[in-house]
């Protein structure tokens, strides 16, 4: 098939031709049936790409859904803290005055605070729909994930990791999150996990960069850190750019 | 920064799903205002979530398609899309009816109902599937081409190919990369034949 007919049956397949051109192509069609199946064909392929597209549009929304809760929960554990430590923080006030606050404004944020300030675990898979039970695929019960309980779940996780499964890279992708949130955590087990993930074709690959930057930061690597976090910012299109380059101008 | 109705309509045209801060305000801004509708309405949390993204994606392909002409701001009518889809959803599930019908729309139920997720989960995992077999380049490639319909000189650019033919080509042989994967899977030759 000439590459200027797969261009005309795309276009009369999304109605972008003239009438008279929608006309004469039509005539084509109802003349040959070797072009009959190829409209057949494409009329699939423009439906599979728009099942692709909007599934990876919805997907796009979660993780904005994530990131805005991420977001959320970080101002709520600050708050806590806050409130917590108010002592504390009024005695960090009289240590100010004694340094000085333009002292304090020079004060480097250290690895861990960006780190915990912008490291939330992503959530465990959720049903795809709000009326289905079906999940993200893996065959993995997590309850133990969900608990907060990592030590069982990287358990369970490291053995799907182990197999030659077309879905191994999900539990790569939930591993490295549990060897983050570990006491004591892993980085250097989670940076493996998540460059596990990124050896594998699949649409985890913005995720998956952003985190085995924090994993890096999380092991006080701050070349590779800033190495990986400088990739994601000057990717305008990676969903993680505007953070990544926040992080950037701490470090 | 927040960004005026204008700016959202024009990056979503210019830069589709990529234009991820615009995505992000438009769900901070409007998430709360859907999802008390919903529950109000006796949905879950999870039901609210559901109709709210979908409705975004709706608005989407809305403006994307040229069908939003801003008579009304963007916030109403993303509302408007999520309360249809909401009414729809009780309509189906046999809870209310009649809601559907005394609710006034700012578009025609045609505009919408194409846009609708598809309901058949072995036809939609299928898709899925056949996608995922042409590897990562060609499904970005397939992705802004055909989806977000965005032009060859764009493609390059995102992808750094040097050249919007380049990008040409490189559609072609996608185009004929999933044609080959689904002509050797007897599944997808019933799915063509499904969907015809």
């Amino acid at each position: 098939m000439e590459n200027h007919t797969l261009d005309r049956i795309e276009q009369y397949l999304k109605g972008n031709l003239s009438a008279e051109e929608h006309t004469r192509f039509s005539d084509e069609i109802a003349a040959d049936s070797d072009l009959k199946e190829e409209i057949d064909q494409m009329q699939t392929i423009l439906k599979i790409v728009s099942a692709n597209g909007d599934a990876q549009f919805l997907a796009q929304l979660e993780m904005i859904d994530r990131d805005l809760a991420t977001e959320n929960g970080g101002l709520g554990r600050l708050k806590r803290i806050r409130w917590v430590s108010w002592a504390v923080a009024a005695a960090i006030v009289v240590l100010l005055s004694t340094w000085g606050i333009f002292q304090w404004n020079k004060t480097p944020v250290t690895p861990e605070d960006l780190f915990a300030s912008h490291f939330l675990p992503y959530d465990a898979p959720q049903p795809i729909r709000s009326n289905s039970s079906e999940t993200a695929g893996l065959p993995v019960d997590w309850t133990a994930y969900r608990a907060g309980d990592y030590q069982a779940a990287a358990d369970v996780l490291v053995g799907i990791s182990a197999e030659e499964d077309a879905l191994s890279y999900l539990a790569d992708f939930y591993l490295g999150q549990c060897y983050l949130m570990l006491n004591p955590p892993q980085p250097q087990l989670a940076i493996k996990a998540f460059e596990r993930v990124l050896e594998k074709d699949h649409d985890y690959r913005e995720q998956a960069e952003w985190y085995l930057a924090l994993a890096y930061l999380k092991a006080d690597d701050l070349d590779d850190s800033h190495a990986h976090f400088e990739e994601i910012a000057t990717n305008p299109d990676h969903f993680y750019q505007e953070k990544a380059a926040k992080i950037l101008e701490s470090l | 920064m927040r960004y005026t109705d204008q700016q959202i309509v024009a990056g979503l045209l210019a830069g589709g799903r990529g234009e991820h801060s615009l995505l992000k305000q438009l769900y901070q801004v409007h998430q709360s205002t859907v999802f008390r509708f919903v529950q109000e309405q006796q949905g879950s949390k999870a039901e609210a979530k559901d109709i709210f993204q979908e409705g975004i994606l709706v608005l989407y392909k809305q403006v994307r398609a040229g069908k939003f002409r801003g008579e009304s701001s963007l916030g109403t009518y993303l509302f408007s899309i999520c309360k249809y889809l909401w009414f729809q959803k009780l309509k189906k599930e046999s809870r209310r009816a009649d809601l559907l019908e005394r609710q006034p729309l700012p578009f025609t139920a045609q505009d919408i109902d194409p846009y609708r997720k598809m309901e058949d989960k072995e036809q939609r995992d299928l898709m899925l599937t056949l996608f995922q077999q042409i590897g990562e380049q060609c499904r970005k490639v397939l992705l802004f081409a055909l989806y977000d319909e965005i032009s060859m000189d764009e493609i390059a650019q995102k992808m750094g190919f040097k050249s919007g033919q380049i990008a040409r080509n490189k559609k072609y042989k996608c185009l004929k990369r999933l044609k080959k994967v689904m002509n050797e899977q007897p599944e997808a030759q019933a799915l063509v034949r499904e969907l015809r």
